[in-house]
């Protein structure tokens, strides 16, 4: 009896490293947690591994040079940073885009977000332990990057938009492919649901798991899929329409429980509504017309500012551009959602198990060069 | 290249001060103000129409800024904001019709504490710092749920002082906006919780995204 009395169990909490070059942080992120067991008491993202100073080189690059630079900063969904910066330039200087470039950019970034969604897909899957999923994905994903290049010539990288509209014209054969795989992507997005939805190990994983606070979400500024699952209809699509995005019918889905099936499910379900966009983005663009306007070769913009933001895959993609009548912007700030993110994965998982730390962080659908810039 | 970059930027920078000096008075008139000569057309066509506007002498290819005005929302959130008597002014436009309101930044909290509790802005999309020749000014953008428009708040301070107001116990979002404010510019963001360097490592000594810091250091970091 005495002899059991005499063992001591010491208990401490364990600091652990999670990362830089963790495999699921999707880019380089070191969490460092603070564990009681199984349980996260602290913990405190260390991020700009990958800070390349995008926001210095817009001061010093011009506007027809930074639209190449700008893809490398969220390089997932690049047609967006292109639009973003190029509009943002054009609403200040009040370019007006032809209407034939308008629908083309629409069309192009809603077949980046089911790109960028494709892909969130297969690695969060990776993330969970489930490997399969990952080559469908990337299947689908890599027939939207074939319609990429043939408009553009790039898969990941395109340097589409620029300050007046888009700088090179439909391939002639792209509306034919592009019909083709809207026909058949609604039947590929039920096998990933049959594969994933209903499969009991993967609601295990995900189903009441990370249940996001309403109040804490609109506190750090999250957005896009995350804070749509907490029940706030908060799409810019809809809310603050730029482009073509009044014209043309889609819904918005949202969640109720706020946890990460929710915004499982909500990925898939703007996927569909994607499809529906670009369906009506293609019978309305008009076959004749010019695709971009008539810009100087040297495009000076003159002075004002602007907050312009767009609804990326992950968020409320912004940028507020300051300029001062120079053919560089004087202040570019991006407002970058995985940012936010990051910042709010803290509040996310204390008091969760170690375990559920990448499904959590997984469903933000962080993407890091964004965060760091 | 490093000499093109080294000239271009301060150049950039002097330009820029009396320029942007005038747009941020509270009338529309106030536009007029103190006006360089690479400024002055583009000024006075965004302020005053009816005004006799002087004749490009050069780079005719430049386009016009449009003339600003608030969008509908924008314009049911200022005259909210208005309500409030916090005595901010008119509310200018930027370019995509959200109301921009100047602020003094001895006041800032309050009026802060005022929005998020009588008009539910808790919701803080971005902070940005900027370096004007003559001061440091911090932009803050809110977003309105309510009326789906995007409040600007600007606060300004002189360049010998490097203090401002945090907003961190506010708005929890602006708590890496800020470190990252001082991580770039070097503003000190008083009674934020943590202010060190975010995305700079931690032992770095300059401040990147200040005008006056060149692009490549000679000699390396």
């Amino acid at each position: 009896m005495s002899g059991l009395n005499m063992i001591e169990v010491r208990t401490e909490e364990m600091v652990l490293n999670m990362g830089p070059h963790h495999p699921s942080t999707h880019g380089v992120l070191r969490l460092v947690l603070t564990l009681d067991g199984e349980i996260i008491r602290s913990c405190s993202p260390v991020i700009g591994y990958l800070h390349r100073g995008m926001e210095k080189l817009a001061e010093n690059r011009t506007f027809v040079q930074y639209p190449g630079i700008i893809d490398r900063y969220e390089y997932l969904t690049a047609m967006f940073t292109g639009v973003l910066y190029s509009m943002s330039a054009e609403k200040i200087a009040g370019i007006e885009v032809p209407e034939k470039a308008v629908w083309m950019r629409m069309i192009m970034m809603e077949l980046n977000r089911i790109a960028s969604h494709l892909f969130w897909l297969g690695t969060y899957m990776l993330d969970l332990g489930a490997n399969g999923l990952l080559f469908y994905a990337l299947r689908e994903r890599e027939m939207i990057l074939n319609l990429f290049e043939e408009v553009c010539g790039a898969r990941l990288l395109y340097s589409y938009a620029c300050v007046g509209g888009v700088r090179f014209p439909n391939s002639p054969t792209f509306e034919k492919h592009c019909r083709e795989f809207l026909k058949l992507f609604p039947d590929r997005i039920k096998d990933y649901e049959a594969i994933v939805t209903d499969n009991p190990v993967f609601l295990e994983r995900v189903d009441g798991v990370g249940v996001f606070d309403r109040q804490a979400c609109l506190d750090y500024g999250v957005s896009g899929p995350p804070l749509r699952s907490v029940g706030v209809k908060k799409d810019l699509r809809k809310d603050n329409p730029s482009l073509f995005y009044d014209q043309v019918a889609f819904d918005v889905p949202i969640g109720t429980r706020g946890d990460t099936l929710d915004r499982y499910l909500l990925r898939i379900e703007e996927m569909r509504q994607s499809v529906r966009i670009i369906e009506q983005c293609l019978d309305r663009m008009p076959a004749e017309g010019a695709y971009k306007a008539k810009v100087p070769a040297v495009i000076k913009v003159p002075p004002g500012e602007v907050y312009f933001a767009l609804e990326s895959p992950r968020g409320e993609l912004g940028a507020y551009m300051v300029t001062n009548n120079a053919d560089k912007c004087y202040r570019l700030k991006l407002r970058c959602p995985s940012y936010n993110h990051t910042q709010f994965l803290p509040v996310a998982i204390v008091g969760q198990k170690v375990s559920d730390v990448m499904a959590i962080f997984g469903s933000l659908d962080v993407i890091l060069p964004e965060v760091d810039r | 290249m490093s000499d093109e970059d080294k000239k271009a930027t301060p150049e950039a920078g002097t330009e820029a001060g009396p320029t942007r000096d005038a747009p941020t008075g509270d009338a529309p008139t106030g536009d007029a103000g103190p006006i360089t000569e690479a400024g002055s057309t583009k000024e006075a066509t965004v302020a005053a129409a009816p005004a006799p506007a002087p004749a490009v002498p050069k780079a005719p290819a430049k386009p016009a800024a449009p003339p600003l005005e608030l969008s509908p929302a924008g314009k049911a959130l200022a005259d909210a904001v208005a309500g409030l008597g916090f005595d901010l002014g008119e509310a200018r436009p930027d370019s995509w019709g959200n109301p921009t309101f100047e602020v003094a930044p001895d006041r800032l909290v309050d009026l802060g504490t005022a929005l998020k509790a009588k008009l539910g802005l808790s919701y803080l999309a971005c902070l940005a710092p900027l370096d004007w020749p003559d001061r440091w000014e911090v932009a803050y953008h809110l977003y309105d749920f309510e009326r789906k428009t995007w409040l600007a708040l600007k606060t300004r301070i002189p360049k010998d002082q490097v203090q401002i107001p945090s907003v961190t116990p506010l708005w929890p979002a602006a708590n890496w906006y800020e470190r990252e404010g001082y991580d770039m510019y070097g503003v000190e963001f008083a009674g934020h919780p943590h202010l060190a360097r975010l995305l700079m490592s931690d032992d770095w000594q300059t401040f990147p995204l200040r005008k006056d810091h060149p692009m490549d250091l000679e000699g390396g970091y």
